[in-house]
């Protein structure tokens, strides 16, 4: 890879890269360092990685970093009850959106950036079992739970509304 | 797969996840043409697939790199890491140059003697105080700080005799840094100023009794002791350490290097002292 593929990397990945570890954990400043090390890692290894893998390689680095970030919190605050606090004043009946990302945020960890892998990457089972390291059983497994997590929040807030 | 009630769910999450082949979803479509009563479950898990939604890295500008240069952004952790180490060590190290400074202007201002290096006062206490030196050779438990005070304050006493004769000298010691002091806080002031002047001149003031200007760096040493010889029939020996300390001659010189761009005000009484 030369550094203006690399740069071209930063172009198109970038973005993408920074919601996925945002969506994930919920912190911007830890979003940015998550892609901040992801790029520094692709650049410090850029001649063993080709164009075409420079995504998923990108992704492998960001995966295992928020997962180690998740691993390290102890005592963090759960997304999903900043949201329910912030929304408890508003009378108006939230958006699928905000809906979706409450039902995300109440995943695991590891669910919640399956999801994300796949419905934000589109990233197909067997791609998101070589990211992750997982196999492609346990990530059909997973994401089907999450999924089904997914829509049982949805089913039931449209009951409540 | 045939497709039936026990496996419907899955075969609709597949389809959510679009890992469904074509001849599959057919087969699919199929089924729920039977039975619509699976529609809306369809529908729930089409909905629980995220939307897109589009987010900026705003900071791609520190993620280029130029051909043939390594990565150089850090993360941000390791900046921020890195800027407080820096903040921490500059703060710690101000705080002890500014008690280190407090110290120094607080010893002046008690004994009115700044010193020279310990050793030279050690033997210059010995010239000056031979009964009381060996007391000092090793005090129990006193570090070398707490015997150079010690000796300062022999020094001081040595000088405040030689004051009521010279009113305006004063012993300045070589230091690393010191800023502008006014000691007219002291009720007593009494130091000794010993000009940096060269032997010839020295000799010259014998002579004639006219307090040289010129200076010398290097010479403060054997004009601090010929100051003091002159003033107590008790250093005669101090003779006897001038060649030693002659060959110091450098430190001395560098210390005056140091001090000689600093200003002291000194006031003896209504007299003010300034020296540059």
């Amino acid at each position: 890879m030369t550094a203006s593929e690399y740069n071209q990397c930063v172009n198109d990945i970038a973005d993408g890269l920074y919601r996925f570890a945002y969506k994930s954990i919920s912190d911007e400043e830890v979003a940015k360092d998550v892609v901040q090390q992801a790029f520094l890692t692709l650049w410090e290894n850029y001649g063993k990685v080709t164009v075409v893998k420079a995504k998923s390689y990108l992704f492998t680095v960001a995966y295992r970093r928020c997962m180690d970030e998740f691993r390290g919190r102890k005592d963090h605050v759960r997304p999903d009850l900043v949201i329910e606090h912030l929304a408890a004043p508003d009378r108006t009946p939230p958006d699928l959106k905000t809906v979706l990302q409450k039902a995300l945020s109440k995943l695991t960890a590891q669910n919640r950036m399956l999801v994300l892998l796949k419905d934000y990457e589109g990233y197909s089972y067997e791609e998101i079992a070589t990211l992750t390291g997982l196999n492609a059983a346990q990530v059909k497994v997973y994401l089907h739970r999450a999924r089904k997590q997914l829509k049982d929040y949805l089913v039931s807030v449209r009951h409540l509304i | 797969m045939k497709l039936m009630k026990e496996n419907i769910e899955t075969q609709i999450m597949l389809y959510a996840d679009n890992e469904l082949s074509a001849g599959e979803i057919r087969d699919l479509m199929a089924y729920l043409e039977k039975y619509p009563e699976y529609k809306a479950l369809l529908s729930e898990y089409q909905y629980s697939v995220l939307q897109p939604e589009e987010m900026i890295f705003e900071d791609k500008e520190k993620l280029f790199q130029h051909h043939g240069r390594k990565a150089k952004a850090l993360p941000l952790k390791m900046t921020i890491g890195i800027a407080a180490a820096i903040a921490i060590i500059l703060a710690v190290t101000g705080y002890y140059q500014r008690a280190g400074n407090d110290n120094l202007l607080d010893n002046a201002q008690k004994n009115m003697v700044v010193r020279a290096s310990d050793s030279f006062s050690r033997k210059l206490e010995t010239v000056v105080n031979p009964d009381k030196s060996h007391k000092k050779e090793d005090p129990a438990g006193t570090s070398t700080a707490a015997r150079s005070t010690a000796v300062s304050q022999n020094i001081t006493a040595v000088s405040r005799s030689s004051v009521r004769q010279r009113s305006d000298v004063a012993l300045i010691k070589p230091v690393t840094f010191l800023p502008t002091v006014d000691i007219t806080a002291d009720p007593q002031p009494v130091m000794i100023l010993v000009e940096p002047v060269g032997p010839a001149i020295m000799e010259q003031q014998r002579q004639t009794g006219v307090r040289p200007q010129a200076r010398q760096p290097g010479d403060l040493l054997a004009a601090q002791i010929e100051a003091v010889y002159e003033q107590s029939d008790r250093l005669k020996g101090v003779h006897s350490l001038v060649t030693e300390l002659d060959e110091r001659k450098s430190r001395a010189v560098d210390a005056w290097q140091q001090i000689k761009n600093t200003n002291v005000i000194l006031k003896i009484g209504s007299k003010e002292i300034v020296i540059k």
